[in-house]
């Protein structure tokens, strides 16, 4: 019997001191396109603190929508930086906390490897159908307006009617694979993806012909005394973060 | 001794457990309940989990493969051919083989244990009454290369045996529940995303090949019997998806045979056209044409060749609204020498109340016409040709008492919903003979005078569905069979075996594993 509730405290005692006895639970929400490197950055982040990471991952809208009707997140990863501004503006995240996690890199890219060649392949007529992502909702939709817009192409292809406009950049991405577009704009972490490495054709839009596309995080107000929230953020800005999220085609700042 | 042995296991669990639960990063979704609170829930599969928790996956190849749903999924060359959720699962086993997605590779294993009593066939009489109990195994392996582009190839092999608890002589048993050893597809396909640069895709196949058709009334890829229907030929379709698609199709119907290779015959040749429309969520419709000349068996009076025209009109399911289908389909033709004509009717109303569990509550009515006076030059009995019964009717296999032909029945059934993946039903119909001088179903039962009647009884089912994930799921059912005066008539009692008068009782359970 002594034996059994020897055994009994043992485990409890075990259960916890794997984890340091501060070790508390933080629960993230982050955008879908950066789910992949935000699990590698939690796996470092949890293996360094003992923090323990719950992910939920959902399009920034439908996110935003969450934290502003109540729901406990404590972090929050979005794809722009407009919605954790408006965030903070709404008294749901904490002042100043704000900070831009990664920097999005626009590229130009064709399931066929001989079409995309550069920026001439713009004004070739190689192609019927070009794709973008809806330049009023999607951050990387107006980035590609903008590059077009600097490259004097955009006006031209207009009385060509080829621009077809995606909602999101999933859809966008679509239209290009299914080979409803020949090309278009998506983002360098979509085509860095394994089903694509070593496929297609593209080009790598410098940074100078659109303006920067901010990923912001913003510490929300319910996680404001969450140690684990804040080492979060602590963590992100340092180099096993950094290194991660440029490995998946994003810029940092 | 025993003491140590005790400490070191405990010791080693607590170590192994422990750092294990500590870097577990967790992914799912927030729900918001019904009471105002907000839970955190874990979606992640389990399986992939495992998979790249203990580095047998990377992390990237992780998220790859998860994110493969919805418009990322990976098309099988069938996939316009069948309903998706016969062919739509996680492929584990291609997982862990780290296979290439141009690559797919399947297995799907179903065992199944049914049940019943008081046996009603004619050529169950040797069983003398005994009931029949059967364990239906049903396996399949898919190959298929091309992913998905333009040139696809998928082999689909297929097992179906059935082991007998019960004694063989009555036992129901033929190439509806045994097929051992077949290629139940192999087909090459060419798919065009484009077509001239219209936006509409356009599929071809060739091959042999399994497909659905609109409700699965008159062609169905058979998902509860133990074996099912395949056709050696061509397919074709265009459309533009979710608003409308045009089918064509000339084949061989595949006969199958139980330990032989199966095979088709040109003596049997099966056509047709289907066209459907989405445009009106509440007026969606099918029309089509099928042809069918089936001179294969030497008895010139069972040569079949049809004409069958059929329409439907349909609005789906869906919470806080009716919803309805009606379908029609009219056969002319000949039946070996004498004239066919024979039509089916069916009809379905029904409402998804918006409350917890979704409850719907379905009415039915189905008509399918039988031969009035047999040997009076007309044939009149309906012929369903391929198509499937089970999610209408009762469930098929070894049970399955009745076809579309020679039938009119009532009914109305609810289905409740407790959880996205559990499914409850009952069902009540009442079962008639549409002609009292023409067969009951493929019982072989008939009475040629009539005086039989027609009341074949009403039957209650009650079944389960729950599906811990795509990849695993299970199946139970009851049903109660309440015959009618029909059986008692001493012209069908002579037929039947011992006992067949009597009521029957089914039973199921069933487990189906996808990797």
């Amino acid at each position: 019997m002594k034996q059994r509730l020897l055994a009994w405290c043992l485990f409890v005692l075990e259960s916890t001191a794997v984890t340091p006895a501060f070790a508390e639970q933080v629960l993230v929400a982050v955008a879908a396109n950066f789910v992949p490197p935000f699990h590698e950055v939690a796996m470092e982040f949890e293996q360094s603190t003992g923090h323990h990471v719950q992910v939920a991952a959902g399009s920034s809208g439908s996110l935003h929508t969450q934290i502003k009707n109540g729901a406990p997140f404590d972090v929050f990863f979005s794809a722009d930086n407009v919605r954790p501004k408006l965030l903070e503006e709404g008294g749901f995240g904490v002042k100043d906390s704000r900070f831009t996690y990664a920097l999005g890199r626009l590229v130009l890219w064709s399931p066929n490897a001989d079409l995309v060649k550069g920026e001439e392949t713009l004004s070739s007529k190689n192609f019927s159908r070009l794709a973008i992502a809806n330049p009023k909702t999607a951050p990387y939709g107006l980035a590609a307006m903008q590059a077009m817009q600097a490259l004097r192409i955009w006006e031209k292809l207009q009385p060509r009617n080829v621009i077809i406009v995606g909602e999101n950049l999933g859809q966008t991405m679509g239209f290009i694979e299914s080979g409803n577009a020949q090309l278009g704009f998506v983002a360098l972490s979509q085509v860095m993806e394994a089903r694509f490495k070593g496929k297609g054709s593209r080009w790598e839009v410098p940074s100078n012909l659109y303006e920067p596309i901010q990923q912001d995080a913003i510490l929300l107000t319910k996680g404001k005394d969450n140690p684990a929230a804040k080492a979060l953020i602590k963590f992100m800005s340092g180099p096993q973060a950094k290194a991660i999220i440029e490995r998946y085609g994003y810029h940092l700042r | 001794m025993t003491r140590r042995i005790f400490w070191c296991v405990l010791l080693t669990a607590l170590l192994l457990i422990g750092p294990e639960r500590a870097t577990a990063v967790e992914h799912g979704d927030v729900i918001h309940k019904k009471d105002g609170t907000w839970v955190f829930k874990n979606t992640e599969d389990p399986v992939l989990k495992f998979m790249r928790d203990t580095g047998w996956i990377t992390t990237e190849k992780y998220f790859t493969v998860s994110s493969q749903t919805g418009n990322n999924w990976i098309e099988p060359a069938d996939a316009i051919l069948n309903v998706r959720r016969e062919v739509d699962w996680r492929r584990y086993l291609k997982t862990g083989l780290h296979l290439p997605d141009w690559l797919d590779l399947g297995l799907e294993q179903r065992t199944r244990v049914e049940s019943y009593d008081h046996p009603w066939r004619v050529v169950q009489v040797p069983g003398n009454g005994a009931p029949d109990t059967q364990i239906p195994l049903r396996s399949r392996v898919r190959l298929g290369l091309g992913g998905n582009g333009p040139v696809r190839f998928l082999f689909e092999g297929q097992d179906s045996r059935s082991f007998l608890l019960s004694g063989a002589a009555g036992s129901f048993q033929n190439n509806t529940t045994v097929n051992e050893f077949d290629a139940l597809q192999l087909f090459g396909a060419l798919k065009l995303d484009n077509v001239l640069g219209t936006g509409l895709r356009t599929d071809f196949h060739f091959g042999r090949w399994t497909s659905d058709f609109g409700r699965r009334r008159l062609i169905g890829r058979n998902n509860f019997r133990n074996t099912t229907n395949s056709f050696d030929g061509f397919h074709w379709q265009i459309g533009q998806e979710q608003l409308w698609r045009l089918r064509a199709f000339v084949v061989e119907p595949v006969i199958r045979n139980t330990e032989q290779l199966d095979h088709q015959n040109s003596k049997s040749l099966f056509w047709g056209t289907y066209f459907q429309d989405h445009h009106f969520p509440w007026f969606q419709m099918d029309a089509y044409y099928l042809g069918l000349n089936d001179r294969r068996v030497a008895n010139v009076a069972n040569h079949r060749t049809y004409s069958t025209f059929g329409g439907r009109l349909y609005k789906d399911p869906k919470p806080g609204e009716p919803h309805y289908e009606i379908e029609t389909a009219w056969q002319i033709g000949t039946t070996g020498a004498t004239d066919h004509f024979a039509y089916l009717n069916h009809l379905d109303l029904g409402y998804t109340f918006d409350l917890p569990w979704t409850p719907r509550l379905v009415f039915h009515y189905d008509y399918a016409s039988g031969d009035r006076e047999p040997g009076d030059g007309q044939n009149g009995s309906f012929d369903t040709l391929f198509g499937s019964r089970n999610f209408e009717f009762t469930r098929t296999g070894i049970w399955g008492p009745f076809y579309r032909t020679n039938l009119q029945t009532p009914g109305w059934r609810v289905i409740v919903t407790p959880t996205p993946n559990l499914l409850l039903e009952i069902k009540h119909r009442v079962w008639f003979l549409a002609q009292s001088k023409d067969f009951f179903g493929q019982s072989g039962l008939r009475d040629p005078t009539g005086q039989s009647g027609t009341s074949l009884g009403q039957d209650v089912e009650l079944r389960a569905q729950w599906a811990l994930n795509p990849n695993l799921d299970f199946d139970f059912g009851y049903a109660h069979w309440f015959k009618g005066s029909y059986f008692d008539s001493p012209i069908i009692i002579a037929q039947m075996p011992t006992g067949g008068n009597k009521d029957s009782d089914y039973f199921f359970a069933a487990v189906r594993v996808r990797i």
